[in-house]
């Protein structure tokens, strides 16, 4: 994992939570570690759900994540041009989170490794979606 | 509240909205009316009401209000528990407790909506988990569309399977001229019926109506001068199954918790339950219920729908002889009242003739809150024909 600048135990320094959003508006797919007990967590907060401590670091996952469930959404609250993807992916250390998937529609994705990668919105800003980890240069992280 | 209790209770009053569309009413007039048919059931007056039941603060009704329009002035005991869909079948556990704690003797259970005149919802706070899922277009249909494909992932459970489980409710549905949809519908419809998020389609989702339903549970002392045909609360439980900080497991829904403990007061297994009332929300809910509260075991729901495990009156459990939510009624989007008040009338022996379940001795009811594909309540109730 890639850690980044972004202790969040000091009073006054950012939540973990605007930190993971911060990122992905770059384009940037965070998650929050514990930095006592070593654990991700999700969603992202001031204190790990697994030990209590409140000396949290928002990191960058290495490797591929695993996807473990999926579905297209053909009836999207938001205009979003079409069916929506979504599911659930599982990284290396079995933290499951739900992301937009960006897969092909002609086989079951269950099983596959897929990365994030950012995506333009739009409003002309910047998001994530986790792609099949073969189809990018970052498959080979 | 633990084994036999020294201070049972029972269901002696219960109505269902008869109404599917309601124009031309007020939120506070549907639940009086229900309300009013619920004591009227019972033999019991406002008078006599000393426990209130109700979780109205998410339609900006709260029970302070509701209790001054009922008229109910004799209240010593409050409870607004909501916990979304399972809120009802919470309360009438938490009745039950009260009753036997002694602090009240006349518990009222209300709930009624107008989802169809009031289409939208206040929109989600994106508080705390809820701030992660807003930009994913996760509906409420796309999350057990999660839950859905999992099951299929992990146990090959088809889409004929979960189609059935509406097969079997559109069974049962013809048989109630009140049902949203009274009629039978078949595999190939169901299969056929537009997608609404892979794997769900249109019929495998539940129906949204106005209405609801009212619930009057009481002390021994109270049931026996009523002489009105009881249910009585033989155990209960409820739990919350969060997202466990990323490492949930989506196969299991608080039910492997809520079941079991509602089994262990009521001194039974899954074995002796005559009758159950599940949540069914959407046909997935059903199968991951059914293994969760130990009908069978993991895995093997789908091939016990398909097996017509599921058909009243013969089936090996029987289960929403009323049509369930699929097919009659889910009145506020919540299905918990509609589920425990036919499990009232198996157990009282007053549901339809043709779906009775033949010396109904216990049936269950299990309700679900909230998504299933992140944080979900789930509350179990056991009501049986004799206190013990």
């Amino acid at each position: 994992m890639t850690d980044l600048d972004q202790t969040t135990s000091q009073p006054g320094m950012a939540d973990p939570a605007a930190i993971v959003e911060a990122a992905r508006s770059r384009g940037v797919f965070l998650v929050p570690r514990c930095e006592d007990c070593g654990r991700t967590f999700w969603h992202p907060r001031r204190h790990c759900p697994h030990c209590l401590s409140t000396r949290v670091r928002c990191v960058e996952p290495s490797g591929p994540a695993r996807v473990v469930t999926w579905t297209r959404n053909h009836r999207p609250q938001r205009d979003a041009g079409g069916p929506a993807t979504l599911g659930y992916v599982q990284l290396d250390d079995g933290l499951r989170v739900l992301v937009r998937l960006e897969i092909p529609d002609d086989r079951d994705p269950v099983g596959l490794d897929v990365v994030p990668e950012p995506r333009e919105t739009p409003d002309g800003g910047r998001t994530v979606v986790f792609v099949a980890a073969r189809a990018t240069n970052a498959g080979g992280r | 509240m633990t084994g036999a209790s020294a201070s049972p209770a029972a269901v002696i009053g219960a109505y269902e909205h008869p109404e599917r569309r309601i124009e031309g009413s007020s939120l506070a007039e549907v639940v009086a009316e229900v309300c009013v048919g619920a004591m009227l059931d019972a033999g019991v007056d406002p008078s006599d009401v000393d426990g209130f039941f109700f979780a109205g603060v998410h339609q900006g009704l709260p029970p302070v209000t509701m209790a001054d329009h009922l008229g109910l002035d004799a209240l010593r005991h409050v409870d607004s528990t909501d916990v979304g869909g399972a809120s009802v079948v919470s309360q009438v556990g938490h009745a039950a407790e009260a009753i036997a704690a002694g602090k009240c003797s006349v518990a009222l259970v209300a709930m009624g909506g107008l989802p169809l005149s009031v289409p939208s919802r206040p929109p989600a706070t994106g508080e705390a988990g809820a701030r992660f899922q807003q930009d994913l277009d996760l509906t409420q249909i796309a999350g057990y569309a999660l839950v859905a494909h999992r099951h299929m992932a992990e146990y090959g459970t088809t889409r004929e399977q979960l189609a059935q489980v509406k097969v079997t409710a559109s069974q049962h549905a013809q048989h109630n001229p009140r049902a949203r949809l009274p009629y039978a519908v078949t595999l190939e419809q169901v299969l056929e019926s537009p997608v609404i998020s892979d794997p769900l389609r249109r019929l495998d989702c539940c129906v949204t109506t106005d209405g609801g339903g009212a619930i009057v549970v009481a002390s021994r002392e109270v049931v026996e001068a009523a002489g009105r045909p009881a249910a009585w609360v033989r155990g209960w439980g409820e739990a919350v199954r969060t997202t466990a900080g990323g490492r949930l497991d989506l196969m299991r829904i608080g039910a492997d918790r809520s079941g079991p403990a509602a089994f262990a007061q009521a001194g039974i297994t899954p074995a002796d339950v005559d009758y159950a009332s599940i949540y069914d929300s959407f046909t997935i809910t059903v199968l991951l219920a059914l293994e969760n509260l130990g009908f069978c075991p993991p895995g093997a729901a789908g091939r016990f729908v398909e097996d017509g495990e599921l058909l009243a009156p013969h089936g090996r459990l029987p289960v929403n002889t009323d049509g369930g939510g699929l097919c009659n009624n889910h009145p506020d989007r919540r299905g918990g009242m509609a589920r425990t008040l036919e499990a009232v009338r198996q157990v009282r022996g007053e549901a339809v003739a043709a779906l009775q379940v033949p010396d109904c001795e216990h049936a269950v009811v299990h309700a679900v809150g909230h998504s299933l594909a992140t944080t979900a309540s789930a509350a179990t109730l056991v009501l049986g024909r004799e206190p013990r």
